[in-house]
């Protein structure tokens, strides 16, 4: 059921996209793919606009999805996906599919990707501000899992972007025909990915990373058709589903076919479709990118990029590429999954015909993609958007060499062979699907659930299971649990008295330990200021002021009493 | 004067710090007293130590403690709750409407278990001694003698954070003054100390409490 509902919905923001695509986009071979990306970018801006009213409610998300699906009434899109592209998407990820049925076990489907949507239906608007921090990004994609949630499917939403994954697999098929002249690279790439721990266990579970490269990819594909419009277009939804597309966006928008002016267009476009997002911010009082800075009164720091990966010296930078492949553990936080050999090692013939001009632009999008993620934090979901783009060119460069049976034998032998290794973690190769999850909290959640009146309002204090709650919420976590903490230190002496303010009536506390040795470079006094003190501070602070209705050894449910 | 005398009598004994049964317990309830014993944590957290306060020995039990299991009570049991058990009958803690806990009794005669302080009033955290039961409501400690009838109320503003302590004819609670969380109990006793004084029991004739993590212990008797 759950992926009858998903493919429905997929179907409705292709109807609806196919409307709104351009003319030279609507005739091209991947309009339909397109089509998908229109409507997912239309439904977060009638989000926006139904939030804005407070009129964000199932019902009418329902009605938005149902009148999209209307489009295909009168059909402007002529030609669907290749078969072939359908078939390896749906073969390659029919594991996440078996995953789906294990339920929601990812942390960040259940505090951002399910947790955000599901309080924007109970609020029936936008939440947002450094009490829904996570609620301040850019919300495309939220838009259309709260549709996926407003049908009350179970894991509609996990579906759907299952979905999207397979649209990118059947994607990246139908690109290598039309931009790199043959099917059998797209296969292998979508192999490679398929193969990959990180991509795999991602496709299972309702996120944005695979969703923003299929708007990175679909950028590639219409900038390498010279459709600025178009490219602008899908660089604006990958940015409006997670900034981090930015590396390989700036690689597809260098080499996009057209005069600078035109690139320069494309590029305008791309950032007005991501700025709606930016002025709600700003007409909130908060920072356009907030929450990933502007953290003010007191200031924090939104990202300690040294907690992730093996270093940050020159040395660590140079060795990354075979410790991304060879140390990367999808149970440790260094890079937290596990990628298929041959997506760096495909890249090795790069050098020597970085002079094509059909490659240069993927070779460009694959440098900065790779860049772009080395800047950021190093976890290697964080690389999923550039992740096609990356897997095409090593298999567009390393294919044609393979010219001879042996040659493509050994190929074959390595792909089979590196599978064992990128598969590390995955429930393929033996690992525990439930790894995936901190269940720690379970019984202070069923608690919570059990016992909270309906209009309950439970601040989460470091946790962050907020999907698995059915009350309204505020705070949350997210990065260094940086909601609660900047709450604390914004409202040191006054904690009960400000969570009261906020409209708090509970308050979920989880037991959180800082390590010092996360923090390089951080002061003593620092760390002990930014991190200890406020843990401290609220221990102190609901020992004196709350009433506490449950504890197990992770966490304490507190009642905040009314003002006296 | 009362207060300064109330002060003297707190700070006549200095608190005995009792290391063995310091260990942090993953079930928070721990250590505690249940069945007039002290029931403490070994390294792995686990409550398997029955402390002996006044020699000092400390023998392993063979399984860890478990509170009583009460799944065939109906209503059921609040889930993190503790019952309470006397000669006459067994309190316990259910739900009630909203987020409000409700106190029922079931007597030990096997006659339907009934509702013994329910309504508004959060009525929670029941503990026994001998005959007597007493629980928190609106703040305040009900006292119940179970076999006798005898009931009796304190206004304590306890109940907030564990229940009160009951024990040679004397009820101790937590209760919050001005800067931290004190202990007081129904002789008058008042343990005021810098930080926090939590989770109060009585066992012996001592009151046992919790400050910074640490197992303490003060006598009641001097104070009576």
């Amino acid at each position: 059921m759950s992926f009858a509902c998903g493919f429905v919905l997929i179907l409705a923001m292709a109807g609806l996209g196919q409307h709104l695509i351009t003319q030279e986009t609507r005739n091209s071979p991947t309009a339909w793919a397109h089509s998908i990306g229109m409507g997912l970018l239309l439904w977060g801006v009638t989000g926006l606009i139904l939030g804005a009213l407070q009129l964000l409610t199932a019902e009418h998300l329902l009605w938005m999805a149902g009148i999209s699906l209307c489009g295909w009434t009168i059909p402007r899109v002529r030609s669907g996906p290749m078969f072939l592209g359908l078939a390896v998407g749906v073969i390659l990820l029919i594991p996440g599919a078996m995953s789906i049925g294990d339920g929601r076990l990812n942390t960040d489907e259940l505090y951002l990707h399910l947790g955000l949507p599901l309080q924007m239906l109970m609020e029936e608007g936008l939440v947002g501000g450094p009490l829904h921090p996570n609620g301040s990004r850019p919300l495309t994609l939220s838009m259309a899992y709260a549709v996926a949630l407003g049908t009350d499917i179970s894991q509609s939403a996990a579906a759907m972007h299952w979905w999207l994954s397979v649209v990118v697999i059947a994607l990246m098929v139908q690109v290598a025909r039309d931009h790199l002249e043959r099917s059998d690279i797209g296969i292998l790439a979508a192999l490679v990915l398929a193969l990959s721990t990180t991509f795999a266990e991602a496709s299972a579970h309702a996120g944005s990373d695979i969703p923003t490269a299929l708007g990175v990819l679909l950028a590639m594909d219409a900038a390498r058709r010279g459709h600025l419009r178009g490219a602008g277009l899908a660089a604006g939804l990958a940015l409006s589903i997670k900034y981090t597309a930015w590396a390989p966006l700036i690689g597809v928008w260098l080499l996009m076919r057209g005069t600078p002016l035109q690139r320069l267009k494309a590029g305008f476009l791309a950032l007005a479709v991501v700025s709606p997002w930016w002025a709600r911010n700003l007409l909130s009082g908060d920072h356009a990118l907030f929450p990933f800075t502007g953290w003010t009164e007191p200031s924090l720091q939104f990202q300690f990029l040294e907690k992730y990966g093996a270093g940050r010296d020159a040395i660590d930078f140079v060795l990354l590429p075979y410790r991304m492949v060879v140390d990367a553990n999808p149970q440790s936080f260094e890079f937290l999954g596990r990628v298929h050999p041959y997506l760096i090692l495909l890249l090795i013939p790069c050098v020597f015909i970085i002079r094509s001009a059909r490659l240069r632009p993927w070779a460009l999008a694959t440098a900065l993609g790779l860049i772009g993620w080395a800047a950021g934090p190093h976890w290697l979901r964080y690389l999923i958007p550039a992740m096609p783009i990356i897997a095409l060119t090593g298999a567009a460069v390393t294919l044609p060499l393979c010219r001879n049976r042996w040659a493509r034998g050994t190929l074959g032998v390595g792909l089979a062979l590196g599978a064992y290794s990128g598969l590390q973690g995955h429930w393929l190769t033996g690992a525990d699907p439930q790894r995936l999850i901190d269940r720690s909290g379970d019984s202070a959640i069923e608690f919570t659930n059990q016992t909270l009146p309906d209009d309950a309002r439970l601040a989460l204090l470091f946790s962050w299971r907020s999907a698995d709650i059915d009350v309204r919420q505020i705070l949350g976590s997210v990065e260094d649990h940086n909601p609660t903490r900047h709450f604390l230190l914004a409202n040191e002496g006054n904690i009960i008295g400000a969570l009261r303010d906020a409209g708090a009536t509970h308050a979920l506390v989880r037991r959180v330990t800082f390590l010092p040795s996360n923090y390089v470079g951080m002061s003593a006094d620092q760390f002990t200021t930014e991190f200890r003190e406020p843990v401290a501070a609220l221990d102190d602070a609901m020992l004196m002021g709350a009433d506490l209705l449950f504890r197990s050894p992770t966490h304490r449910l507190y009642r905040i009493p009314e003002a006296k | 004067m009362t207060a300064l005398l109330l002060l003297g009598l707190a700070n006549a004994e200095p608190p005995t710090v009792h290391h063995q049964a310091s260990n942090t317990c993953a079930d928070h309830r721990y250590p505690r007293v249940a069945d007039g014993v002290l029931i403490a944590c070994d390294k792995q957290r686990r409550p398997v130590l029955e402390v002996d306060l006044e020699g000092g020995q400390v023998v392993e039990r063979a399984s860890p403690h478990r509170p009583v299991p009460l799944d065939h009570l109906n209503p059921r049991q609040r889930a993190g709750t503790l019952s309470a058990q006397t000669p006459s009958g067994r309190a316990w803690v259910t739900h009630g409407p909203r987020d409000d806990a409700d106190v029922w009794w079931a007597p030990s005669d096997g006659s339907p278990p009934r509702p013994l302080d329910v309504g508004p009033g959060d009525q929670h955290h029941p503990v026994a001694s001998d005959d007597w039961l007493a629980w928190v409501s609106f703040s305040d400690v009900k006292l119940w003698n179970t076999k006798t009838g005898e009931r009796r109320k304190i206004d304590a503003g306890t109940g907030f954070n564990s229940p009160p302590a009951l024990g040679n004819g004397i009820a101790c609670w937590e209760f919050r003054a001005e800067a931290d969380i004190d202990i007081a109990c129904s002789n008058s006793f008042r343990l005021s100390r810098d930080g926090h004084q939590t989770q109060p029991h009585i066992l012996a004739g001592r009151l046992l409490f919790r400050e910074r993590g640490t197992l303490l212990s003060v006598s009641l008797e001097a104070s009576q």
